[in-house]
């Protein structure tokens, strides 16, 4: 009886042992440092009281001179103005002229662009467009064939898209205008590596300084800069030392779908400004403690007009939270955790 | 399966018309019906999961602990679930498989703890009706299992017991 005891209590413990190593196994293996090397600017960010939003559902539509947009993934409709210094909010609603109840996809995405705001549902196709401040939209008229999974207006009247090729379904970037040619793909920006679906993807954004339409690779240390006519500039790489995007592709026969197995995502999310560029990377480097991705997201900010590396920085948790997106634009930083909305001064002498 | 339930039920019978010894054919019945109960849960969550490997493996995939090994687990895991199966069918390795099934019991029962507090949704992997099952209702499932287990190895564990479980296997087997 005794011996049986002890029997169970070893096995147990031997149980354990094995599965919290799976996981510490795992955990090592997915957080490795890379060999590389960051720069970090310390203190950075001024941090400015927060403003609670409510939902954890609101992306970042976009920021003008006096007003920041966040649109919400979960009511497409709806968008939610604050002032720059975020103290105070205001909810409306887009309504579509002539049409009681429209209706978009979960995949609709909401854009800022003075004078305009614009809905696009890439899945439609449609896209909407109106002024900020009256809030009703009409339907724009564009290519009713050309699908898109992102869309960024790049003047009054043309629009960067990432979309899929017609026969291989590869992902490829292109424009869509209202002149001739309506729609334009230029597939040679777009390298593939294992699938040419996943493998490619990225985050599409325009810089308006520049004039210049930048995609960020999120499973590989590159970023490409072309110009408004799909003309590429130069192909960037970040500081780490993913240049083959390190992701696995399943295919299940029974339920007929390609599901993603394994990922090292390299770059989380970026966004542009001024003649920066800003990456949230997901390595750590040589330089970084452990668990410091954890505790922090870090960004490390490329120089556009030379192609370099200039610095990094880390955004802090807040109540907790990591972040869940951030825009830059001009000289501050606006930041989404969970259900609260942050301000940073990014301050001078650094940009 | 179908072997160790008939073997099962021929030996529930033989216990039911030996009288001398009433505490120990009750344990002896104890015993089977956990056992039983083990090979019902090994045998058919293994065949769930062999009978669609390129699912358990995409569902493993996406396990925060265990992407890097989905390969290797897809089979290995429905394997050691049959060759346990397989020992609790023969008396003579039954001890050493509840071992096991306590074991691999305690492990299932470490991953959900793990994945119920670590990670954010994770789809289940466990094939067949059993991926029904919530994380709470699974947790304490698989907690009774280990009970079930523990009961097994104390009853088979005493010494004198032990002998007389072979004993009584032994006119089992004569009959």
């Amino acid at each position: 009886m005794k011996k049986t005891f002890i029997n169970l209590g070893i096995l147990f413990l031997l149980g354990m042992v094995i599965i919290v190593s799976l996981f510490a196994a795992t955990y090592k293996i997915r957080h490795a440092p890379n060999s590389f090397l960051r720069e970090y600017q310390r203190p950075f960010l001024k941090a400015i009281p927060a403003l609670d939003v409510k939902f954890n559902s609101y992306y970042i539509a976009g920021i003008t001179d006096d007003h920041i947009y966040l649109g919400n993934i979960t009511a497409p409709f709806d968008v939610l103005i604050a002032n720059k210094a975020i103290t105070a909010s205001q909810n409306v609603k887009i309504r579509i002229k002539g049409v009681e109840n429209a209706t978009v996809y979960k995949s609709a995405a909401i854009k800022i662009d003075p004078p305009y705001f614009y809905l696009a549902d890439g899945v439609k196709p449609v896209l909407y467009r109106g002024k900020i401040g009256e809030w009703e939209a009409e339907r724009f008229d564009y290519d009713s064939g050309a699908y898109f999974q992102q869309l960024v207006p790049i003047g009054k009247t043309s629009f960067a898209i990432r979309t899929a090729e017609y026969k291989t379904l590869y992902n490829t970037l292109g424009k869509v205008q209202i002149d001739s040619p309506r729609i334009r793909l230029n597939s040679e920006l777009l390298q593939k590596q294992v699938d040419g679906v996943f493998c490619t993807d990225g985050m599409l954004m325009y810089n308006s300084k520049l004039k210049r339409l930048v995609y960020n690779y999120r499973y590989r240390n590159e970023f490409i800069v072309y110009d408004t006519n799909l003309s590429i500039d130069y192909r960037g790489n970040t500081i780490d030392t993913f240049s083959r995007a390190q992701i696995k592709i399943g295919y299940t026969t029974s339920d007929r779908s390609t599901k993603l197995l394994d990922k090292q995502t390299t770059n989380i999310r970026s966004c542009t400004g001024g003649s920066y560029l800003y990456i949230n990377s997901n390595l750590l480097a040589k330089n970084d403690s452990e668990g410091w991705l954890d505790k922090n997201s870090v960004i490390d900010v490329y120089d556009l007009t030379n192609n370099s590396y200039k610095f990094s920085f880390i955004i802090p948790l807040y109540e907790n939270s990591r972040m869940r997106d951030f825009m830059v634009s001009e000289n501050i930083l606006i930041v989404l955790y969970d259900h609260y909305m942050v301000k940073y001064d990014l301050q001078p002498g650094y940009l | 399966m179908d072997a160790g339930e008939g073997r099962t039920v021929v030996r529930f019978c033989c216990l039911l018309m030996q009288t001398k010894k009433p505490d120990n054919m009750k344990k002896q019945i104890v015993i089977e019906i956990i056992s039983f109960l083990f090979i019902l849960l090994f045998v058919y969550a293994a065949m769930m999961k062999l009978l669609d490997v390129e699912k358990f493996t995409v569902q493993l995939g996406q396990s925060p602990l265990l992407m890097a090994f989905a390969p290797q687990f897809a089979w290995g895991v429905p394997i050691l679930e049959l060759l346990i199966a397989a020992m609790l069918i023969f008396s003579r390795t039954r001890l050493v498989g509840l071992y096991a099934s306590f074991t691999l019991m305690v492990m299932f029962t470490v991953y959900i703890i793990i994945i119920l507090n670590f990670a954010a949704h994770v789809p289940c992997s466990c094939g067949g009706i059993l991926e029904d099952m919530n994380w709470t209702e699974h947790l304490t499932f698989n907690i009774g299992f280990v009970v079930l287990s523990i009961v097994g190895t104390v009853l088979m564990g005493r010494p004198s017991e032990a002998r007389a479980n072979s004993a009584t296997t032994n006119i089992t087997y004569a009959s």
